[in-house]
Parts: C-alpha cells; structure tokens; sequence
C-alpha cells in the first residue's frame, strides 16, 4: 500500500505573553493508506495540536506553523490557500473530537449537519442530501435513520451523538479520518461499541485513521503503528507488535505498566510518578529525565536524538 | 385487520370533513380533531377581523382604488391577516395527523415554556393588538386626526363628550356638515366642515356657500347615526379640537414604528460588529470595544439631541438616530456570547467539515446566541419608545401636526389641569405599550434561559 499521508519535522508553537509554548516541536510520522497510526501519549503533550496541525486549524493567534511539511497525496498542504484547504477538510481529511455532547450543534437536527458537508463537498440536491445522511446513519449503526435525521442532538445518548459525528466526517468519503479521543468521554461497553464501528468502516471505505488516545489500550485493539508523545515530541515509534513488546523509551515501558492485567495482582495501578512538564518552561536536556527511573546524569545536557532500535522501531533515549 | 382498515377509513374521513370546515372556518377543523385550543386561538382573532372587514367593508373595498396610500396599507393588511389565519389553519388541519418527527427543538420547548406564562403571553397579545390597532388606524380612528371640525366648539372636549352638529340635506341628496348656518330671507348660507375623515386638505375655514330655501330638504340639529357610529370624543379634544382617541391611533404609528425599526437597526448592526469582534477577537476586537466603551460613555438622550438638533428631525432620521446610539449593548452581549461559543466543539467540527468563516458565524454560531439577542431586542423596543417619546416632548421628534404619542403629551403640557386628558391619555397609552413589551421580554427570557430549563 502506498503512502497517504507525510508529516515531516512539523513544529506548531504558541505565542503568548507568558512566553512561547512548543506544543508540536519536530513531530514526523506517515501513515499509508487504510493503515491506522495510533498517537498516544498523557493529556497535554500534543496531540491534538498535531492533528489540528494536519487540518491547518491552529487558532491563529497565538497559535502558528512555524516549519515542517505535511504532504497528503504527494500535495504539501502547508502550501494550500485556505479556499484550497476548505475544499479538503470533511473531504478527503475528516475529524471527529472527543466531546460527543458539544460536538454537535444544538440547533440543527442531525440530518441538516450531515447534509451540510454533502452538499458542501459534493454539489448534490437538498433531497440526495437528504438520502445520503439516512444512508450514513444507517451505515452508522444507528436504528429508525428515517427517523433520527429529523432529531436534534439533545434527543441522543452520547454513544449516538458520537455517531451521528462519525457519520458526519464520513459523508464525504476521506480518505483520512483523525480521530481525538473519540471514545474518551463514552462508557466502556460504548467505547467498544465505537471502536469496533470504525474498524469496520475503516474496511469499508478505505480509509487511514490516525487514533489519537492517551489510552494504550485502545492502541492495541486498533492501531498498525504506534507513535508515541511526549512534550511536543515523538519519543518512540514503530510496529504495534514491537512497542508492546519491546517497549524502548522509559515513558512508555511506564504507559504499559499503567495498564491494568487480568492476570495480574496489585493493589495500586502502577503510575509514572511527577507531572507533564509545563510547556512554557520544559526542562533541558531530555524532558523526560525528571520523571524517569534510569535516568543519568548525561540525560539533562543534551536532548538525545531518535535512533533506530530495529528497522522501523524508533526511540529517543540515550540508555534504549 | 378489519377492525384497523375501519378505524383508518374513519379517521381519513374525520380529517376531510375537518379540512372542509377549515377551508370555511380557520380553526373549526382543528377543532373537530381535537386541537381545541389551537383551534380557539385561531378562530377568536380570525373571527374578530372578518367582523372588523364586514363592517368596514365599503371602506375596505374601496380603498383598493382610491389613492390614499394609509387606507391601502390598511386593507392589505387586513386582507394579509385574514389570509394568513386562514392558510396556517388550513396547513395544519392538512398536516395534522402527519408524523412531524419526535423532533422537539429548542424553540418547541421554549415555546411551550411561555405558554405557561401568563402575564407574557397576555404581554404579547397586547403588543399584537397594538401594532394591529396601528395598521387599521384609518378604518378605526373616529375622526381624522387633524380635523379640527367647528374649532371654536370642539376644543377642550372632556372625554366622552359628543360635539352635535348642524347638518344640511339639500334636495339633490347632498348631505353637508356645516360649522354655521345663517338664515337671511330666502337664502341660506352655511359654512361647512371638512368632511371629518377626508383628511387634512382644504382651507381650515372653507368658504360660506350660500343657496336659496327651496334647495333646502331639512336642516337638522345633530347628526345621530346608529349608535355605535357616533361622532363622540371617546377621550377629548386638544386645543385645537382635535379628536384625541384618534390623535393617539395614528400617532401610535410613529410611536411603534419608531420603538420597532430603529431596534431592528441597532440589533443587526450590534450582533454583526459583535459578531466580528468576538469571532476574530486580538486587535479587532480591541478597537471595536473601545469605541463601544466610548459611545456608552455618553449619555444616550445627550448624543440623540445632539445628533438631531444638526438636522431637521424627520420620522427616518430619528430611527436612523436612534438605531446609531442603541446598538453598543448588543455588540457586547453578542460578542460575549460569540467568545463562549467559538470554543465550542461543533465550531471545530464545523472548520473540519471545510466550511467557510462567514457561514461558521453567521450560520452556526449566531443561531445558538439568538435567544439573549431575540430577549433584550424585545425588551429594548420598550425603552426605545420612551426615548422617541421623550424626542418629541422636548420638541425634537416628529413634528406637528402629524401626532405621536410624545407631541401630544407636549400639547397637553400647556393645560395639564384645566384638560388632564390631553396628556394622560397618550401617557397611559405609552405605560400600556412599555408595559407590555417588558413582560413579553421578560417572559421570554424565562423560557429561553437554559439554567431555568429541564
Ligand atoms: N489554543 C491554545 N492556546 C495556547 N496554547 C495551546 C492551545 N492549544 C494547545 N496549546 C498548548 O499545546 C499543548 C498541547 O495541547 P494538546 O495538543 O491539546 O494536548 P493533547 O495531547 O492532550 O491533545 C498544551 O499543553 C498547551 O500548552
Ligand atoms: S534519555 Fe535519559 S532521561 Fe530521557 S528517557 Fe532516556 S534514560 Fe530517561
Ligand atoms: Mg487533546
């Protein structure tokens, strides 16, 4: 399969009175179509900065890409006007957020916000509209669609309005569809619900997903690749099955040992002890060395590079 | 099945006969389904104004050719109304047993969340009637509201008082209201009054017209028709003699119209620069809030006067004034509400479905800050009437003779003990109109406030 999506050295940065924040500071990944690239990493560390980045959607100020490239289809997307870059969100990018309740308009039923791309994207009649939004929801999972078009938000469970989103940023068929902690706010038998509803239309209709997550769990289920985060950059990235088994950044040994195991006895979940570093003030040398357990002294002079631990298996730590 | 088919049968032909009654009688169709209550609010005002049009009805058919422009606006209204009633009814007796969704917006729930108020909805039926009253003026009012009749009798009318006039028949069937009638001999002259309802052309004092005896059928005493059409001063005469009842109806014209269009001016202009400056927020923002800040700085009667007193003050450059110096609070409330909104999740899913910035605000956001804007837009007609009022007591508003409500306040200034009605009635009537406006407003809020809801 060939490459989709390339975001190379991407730095997005905030500038504020209190100073500059580097949410994303060097942040490259690719994803290849149908493929799902998982973006893991603890609340904060920017994650969702990078796949707002993805859709140019930095509220701008304070926000601003200041250097990298991000290619979709061999198009770099930094260099799009924004009559050019409309024309691509909801249609070949798509996003669906964590925030079920407020991710929808309260004011417009359910089938109005879904035709709105449609017809947005794809010149069509109000009525085909019409049809192609109860095909969604239909395609959605969710039950009487006929029915529910005509519905405003607030008659919907959190697992339906979510949904409702996923039909939303389908309707157009993208070909990459960036998914912010989409079953974060769900209940767990929801959460599943969700998770296996992607996967299928992932299948369906051939698209890439980026999951983004602060929940390895959910990784593991769904993800081809995992890129993990940490204080605006990516500390370690390859193939699901050699993460998870050969963890070689500190922080995620720790983010593995934060899952709870069935077969396994503790009292306590196992933490990564301290806080994420503020990013007005991150730390010198590794940003990590103030919360990791091996570190040496070696680790606060210079932030180590990423090297390759196998081929395709990266990681940012100078004792990996 | 049998028993379902019969019962469907049964049903459809419930809803024809009721559609036929709605064709005949707005109301009685959804009345026979049920909707009793709908059915009422829609056959009482239906009702009211089809008896309104059958007793006007020759001035109603005729104002449809003559020129004069107030009686056409009249009759269309009239005609809008009565169609209006009558198409509403009949769509939803048509649509009644149709499925309109399990759809329950917000502005459902609102509305069902005023109908319990009572003072609003009374508030709102008040305002209705009064813009109702506005548009008939010319069919409703009992005089014209600058004839002066004979003006040496019918100044300082008290209230109820009735002015009885000298009216001679001639033999060719002229019938002519008359100021003075002298008998000389053979001859007869008489100065007639301009027709009360034709306006105020012609000459205050209309030349005598003198004609023999034997022209002359009858020479009655006073005019009495049917009772209900009698020429009383329900409310007085100013110092001119001037009917005041039909002073404060066409006076109301200016007075809500005023209150209404330079509150739709302010509220548009106020949501669309509060719009822009919430949304885009940085230096944008900055410079519009400034000036908002400035402007409220100034006392709002101040700037009126001054704006006015550059110009001569005509009915458009006072709404135009008005709607400049009403729209700062607007803007502010708009923006705030803008400023919550856009961090909103949906304004995000909006820019990631690839819609443009306009209709993200315009068409996305605005909507869900329409209840406050809608709230304080009712609430400001209010406070704008008072202020236009206030205009045209101190002589700055719409000038005489046409009447507003504050200009007669001012007439009767001169002789508030010897003719309290003057002034008190225009008064009360812009009591009632405030009044009014502010329970609506009120109500609104309570239905529209979210915190109150659930
Ligand atoms: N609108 C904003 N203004 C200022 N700083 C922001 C803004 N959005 C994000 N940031 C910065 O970017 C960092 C990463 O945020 P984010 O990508 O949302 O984290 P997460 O990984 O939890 O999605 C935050 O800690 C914050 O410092
Ligand atoms: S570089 Fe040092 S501090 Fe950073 S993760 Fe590796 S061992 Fe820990
Ligand atoms: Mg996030």
């Amino acid at each position: 399969m060939g490459q989709l999506l390339e975001v190379f050295d991407l730095k997005t940065y905030f500038f504020m009175d209190e100073g500059t924040a580097k949410a994303v500071d060097g942040v490259s990944f690719e994803v290849d179509k149908g493929e799902t690239l998982g973006l893991v990493g603890e609340s904060g560390c920017g994650k969702s900065v990078s796949a707002l980045s993805i859709m140019r959607l930095i509220p701008h100020p304070p926000g601003k890409i200041v250097d990298g490239r991000i290619t979709l289809d061999g198009k770099n997307l930094l260099e799009l006007e924004e009559e050019e870059m409309r024309e691509i969100r909801g249609n070949e990018i798509s996003m669906i957020f964590q925030e079920p309740m407020t991710s929808l308009n309260p004011v417009f039923t359910c089938g109005n916000q879904i035709e709105e791309a449609i017809i947005l994207h794809q010149k069509v009649s109000k009525k085909e509209a019409r049809e192609r939004a109860i095909e969604m929801l239909r395609l959605v999972g969710i039950p009487a669609p006929e029915q529910r078009v005509r519905e405003y938000p607030h008659q919907l469970s959190g697992g339906m309005r979510q949904r409702v989103m996923i039909a939303m940023a389908l309707s157009c068929n993208p070909s990459l569809l960036l998914a912010d902690e989409p079953t974060t706010a769900l209940d767990v038998t929801i959460q599943a619900q969700i998770l296996e509803l992607l996967a299928h239309l992932q299948r369906e209709l051939h698209m890439a997903v980026i999951m983004i997550t602060h929940d390895l769990g959910v990784i593991a289920e769904v993800a081809d690749r995992v890129a993990v985060m940490y204080a605006g950059k990516i500390v370690e990235y390859g193939e699901v099955h050699d993460i998870f088994k050969k963890p070689g950044h500190p922080y995620t040994q720790g983010l593995l040992q934060s899952i709870p195991k069935l077969t396994e006895f503790r009292d306590r979940l196992a933490v990564i002890p301290g806080i994420v570093p503020n990013p007005l003030a991150f730390p010198r040398g590794c940003k990590f060395h103030p919360r990791c357990p091996v570190a040496v002294d070696m680790c606060q002079e210079a932030e180590p590079e990423l090297r390759a631990l196998a081929s395709g298996h990266w990681v940012r730590c100078i004792r990996a | 099945m049998f028993v379902m088919n019969r019962k469907a049968e049964e049903s459809k032909g419930k809803r024809a006969r009721a559609v036929w009654a709605s064709l005949f009688f707005p109301g009685t169709g959804l009345m026979a389904l049920g909707e009793r209550r709908l059915g009422l609010w829609l056959l009482i005002p239906y009702a009211s104004f089809l008896v309104f049009t059958i007793y006007h009805w020759s001035s109603v058919t005729a104002a449809f050719t003559t020129g004069d422009l107030e009686r056409l606006v009249a009759a269309l209204f009239l005609s809008f109304v009565l169609a209006g009633f009558w198409f509403y009814s009949l769509v939803k007796t048509l649509r009644w047993d149709k499925d309109e969704g399990t759809g329950m917006s917000h502005w459902q729930i609102t509305k069902s969340q005023f109908r319990k108020n009572k003072p609003a909805v009374a508030g709102m039926l008040v305002v209705l009637s009064l813009y109702a009253v506005a548009f008939l003026g010319p069919f409703l009012a009992p005089f014209h509201p600058n004839a002066q009749e004979d003006i040496v009798r019918s100044r300082y009318l008290p209230p109820l008082a009735e002015l009885f006039t000298p009216v001679v028949t001639l033999k060719d069937g002229r019938r002519i209201w008359v100021r003075q009638v002298r008998e000389v001999g053979e001859e007869i002259s008489y100065v007639p009054i301009s027709e009360p309802s034709s306006g105020d052309g012609g000459p205050l004092v209309p030349e005598a017209i003198t004609v023999t005896r034997d022209q002359v059928q009858k020479i009655a005493k006073t005019l009495r028709p049917r009772w209900w059409n009698q020429k009383v001063h329900w409310l007085g005469t100013d110092k001119f003699g001037r009917d005041i009842l039909s002073r404060i109806i066409y006076g109301s014209r200016i007075s809500l119209s005023i209150g209404f269009v330079a509150v739709g001016i302010a509220i548009t202009f106020g949501t669309f620069v509060g719009a822009i400056a919430g949304y885009y927020g940085g230096r944008v923002d900055d410079v519009i809030m400034r000036l908002v800040d400035m402007i409220l700085a100034f006392p709002r009667l101040f700037l009126v006067l001054t704006l006015i007193a550059l110009f001569t003050p005509k009915i458009w450059l006072i709404i135009a004034v008005l709607g400049a110096t009403g729209w700062m609070g607007t803007a502010r409330l708009v923006r705030g509400q803008i400023l919550s909104l856009k961090e909103q999740e949906f304004v995000q899913a909006a820019h990631a479905l690839g819609l443009s910035i306009p209709r993200i605000i315009f068409r996305h956001i605005l909507p869900n800050a329409m209840a406050p804007i809608i709230v304080t837009a009712t609430l400001r007609v209010g406070t704008t009437i008072l202020v236009a009022a206030a205009l045209s007591f101190l002589g700055l508003g719409v000038q005489p003779p046409t009447a507003s409500w504050g200009n007669i306040i001012n007439q009767g200034r001169d002789n508030l003990l010897g003719a309290w009605w003057i002034a008190t009635f225009p008064g009360l009537a812009i009591v009632l109109t405030v009044v009014a406006y502010n329970l609506f407003g009120d109500g609104l809020r309570d239905a529209l406030d979210p915190r109150l809801r659930d």
